[in-house]
């Protein structure tokens, strides 16, 4: 119950009390039951399948990178989704939207796979060819593109670490203090003096300020670095300034998705339905519709110049990456045309033609569905791009001179996406057992920071913004 | 000063906690003399207590300097080492260069921020124990740490009790 000038209400979706919502978050969440051990060792088990899919590619050869065609597309996939979650929160932390607290932790977290996906970064940078012959960046410099691609690449992953690791601090102080086992040890190394004194909370508003802005510059130029390098470079005669800014806006678009998804299956799974309520599902959907409509705007400000420039070169890249070879007579026996369309399909028109009714935008299956439609059409979409861009093998040339064959994926390319995705998960599910799901200081902040009071004949939420 | 004491009345909520605060200052004590600490933010001055501003845009400038400096030597000094001239550009071709630098900027000026909030937060603090301190606090309690000379004390133990602090806290000597 919270007290407001003598009424007493109930604050809808959010436990009654502080000391509630730290027995939930603090003791109950930590619990380590049989479902979750499961979870934990199967997801344990899978990891090793990436390392074993990789030592597979490996052993059949890295001189061709035509072979590693479907690697590119699993890892660039991963790397969207995962790396572009964060993204999500900590614009809308920015934005000062209170009703994202809840979900600020199951988003933030993400930034635990950055250390995954810098170790199977390393793969695409030995395997992909040298930029001697192509148009690059970096105008034949010795160390380019493994140096510049490197340091962008620990950039991103240290500053999404970093910003995790201050946001965790004071519930990291919590464990500390009222944790139990393994968790509070852990916790007590972590926290180290945070007492929480009103000049360390100073710092850690003003850390979470400037750390969220590097994450954001860091994440767009990163896409821009990677983009360009590992996709446009490979194709000649591919040149399209726009297509790093839609690399970036889709992964965040897919990381929105990957989102929901995980607050659908913590409300689900984990019991956190009071946490995660129609309200986050709602101003998330809000947020996946104008990604989705971003999609198309990307997208098609990039098509409409090749399209109307009709020069060779920018034919082939149509064909490469749209319609598929001119050669074949049936559009739907080109690879190429199905991936886009699954790639449009599902990452802008379903999304479109179903968030676009408010019944679905407001609810919590209508956004999931949405969610798990996009992340499907984000996978067409990365197959897209860089299965056909790693399939060239043509080096040098003002254009593509033949729409090459797509080799198909192997067993080595399904297990190194197995992997991936598990121990994304392992290590998201392993660092959970320390500081939980749900930020325990911002769901405080806010419950202190909203009250219910009466309005006409019912009751409207009054949220104090306190700057 | 060096023979100054720690104490701190432990408080359940905002209102008592504000009310601390005030007879507090009713007492003779400054906004200088006391500390608040709480489990989760508050807006800055909610206690009457002074904020001192803190200094991490410092830390971040410095290592943006010094990450923008060295992109600049190592991407100056290695296309120099070896000169290759690409379609007619200057051997140091700025927008190529830019990257580097936005790059190592950025870098620097992350790692010297956590460096920053580490020092800035004294974490640890160094020197040995830091104020007092009572685990209810990251339970939702409100601390107030009154710093003074030992005569003072008693005055502000008294200040705190009658404002409703649940507890008492006194640094171990």
């Amino acid at each position: 119950m919270q007290k407001t000038d003598g009424n007493e209400v109930v604050i809808p979706g959010a436990p009654a009390t502080q000391e509630d919502l730290t027995q939930e978050l603090l003791h109950d969440s930590l619990q380590t039951g049989s479902r979750m051990r499961k979870a934990l060792l199967i997801s344990g088990v899978l990891s090793i399948l990436g390392f074993v899919g990789l030592i597979m590619h490996f052993a059949s050869g890295s001189s061709d990178h035509t072979t590693w065609n479907f690697y590119a597309v699993v890892y660039f996939y991963v790397f969207s989704v995962t790396m572009g979650i964060p993204m999500a929160s900590i614009g809308l932390r920015m934005a000062r939207a209170q009703w994202r607290r809840p979900t600020s932790r199951s988003a933030e977290l993400f930034a635990i796979a950055g250390p995954i996906n810098l170790i199977f970064f390393i793969p695409i940078l030995l395997v992909a060819p040298p930029i001697e012959g192509r148009n690059s960046l970096w105008m034949d410099w010795a160390l380019a593109p493994w140096f510049p691609d490197i340091i962008m690449m620990v950039l991103l992953v240290v500053t999404g670490l970093a910003f995790l690791y201050v946001s965790l601090l004071p519930d990291l102080a919590s464990v500390r203090d009222h944790g139990i086992g393994r968790a509070q040890r852990i916790a007590t190394i972590l926290s180290r003096d945070w007492n929480g004194t009103k000049s360390q909370w100073s710092i850690h508003k003003s850390a979470l300020g400037i750390l969220g802005a590097f994450y954001i510059t860091a994440y767009a130029m990163t896409h821009l670095v990677l983009a360009t390098d590992f996709a446009m470079t490979l194709v000649p005669g591919w040149k399209d300034p726009i297509f790093p800014a839609f690399h970036a806006v889709t992964g965040i678009q897919m990381g929105t998705a990957l989102l929901i998804v995980t607050m659908y299956l913590l409300r689900r799974l984990g019991g956190f339905g009071r946490y995660f309520e129609l309200e986050q599902f709602w101003g998330y959907s809000r947020l996946l519709l104008a990604l989705s409509l971003f999609y198309f705007y990307f997208w098609w400000c990039a098509f409409i110049l090749f399209w109307y420039a009709r020069l060779p070169h920018e034919q082939a890249v149509v064909a490469l990456f749209i319609s598929g070879d001119y050669a074949d007579p049936s559009v739907f026996s080109r690879p190429q045309f199905l991936m886009f369309l699954g790639a449009i399909g599902f990452s802008f028109f379903l999304p479109l033609l179903l968030l676009m009714w408010n019944v679905l935008r407001r609810s919590i299956v209508g956004p999931t569905i949405v969610g798990v439609i996009i992340l499907i059409g984000g996978f067409f979409d990365r197959m897209r791009l860089y299965a056909n861009a790693w399939s060239v093998d043509q080096v040098g040339g003002h254009g593509l001179e033949y729409i090459p064959e797509i080799n198909a994926p192997t067993i080595s390319d399904l297990f190194v996406m197995v992997g991936m995705i598990s121990s994304i998960l392992f290590l998201y599910l392993l660092v959970s057992r320390v500081v939980g799901f749900v930020s325990l200081w911002e769901t405080r902040q806010a419950l202190l920071l909203r009250f219910v009071k009466p309005w006409g004949v019912g009751h409207v939420s009054v949220v104090i913004k306190p700057e | 000063m060096a023979d100054n004491k720690d104490l701190m009345g432990v408080f359940a909520d905002t209102d008592t906690a504000a009310e601390g605060a005030r007879q507090l200052k009713s007492a003779g004590f400054t906004s200088d003399d006391y500390d608040v600490l709480t489990g989760n933010p508050y807006p800055e001055g909610a206690f009457g207590e002074h904020v001192k501003k803190n200094r991490l845009f410092v830390f971040a400038l410095s290592g943006s300097f010094i990450g923008f400096a060295i992109a600049f030597l190592f991407t100056a000094a290695t296309q120099t080492a070896f000169p290759i001239v690409t379609g007619g550009k200057p051997i140091l071709a700025i927008p190529a260069m830019i990257i580097i630098m936005y790059e190592m900027t950025l870098l620097f000026a992350m790692i010297f921020t956590v460096v920053g909030v580490i020092f800035e937060s004294r974490l640890p603090r160094p020197g040995g124990e830091g104020p007092v301190y009572d685990t209810r606090i990251t339970l939702g309690y409100i601390g107030l740490i009154v710093t003074t000379t030992e005569d003072r004390l008693e005055k502000a133990e008294e200040a705190l009790k009658a404002a409703g602090a649940e507890d008492i806290v006194r640094e171990s000597s």
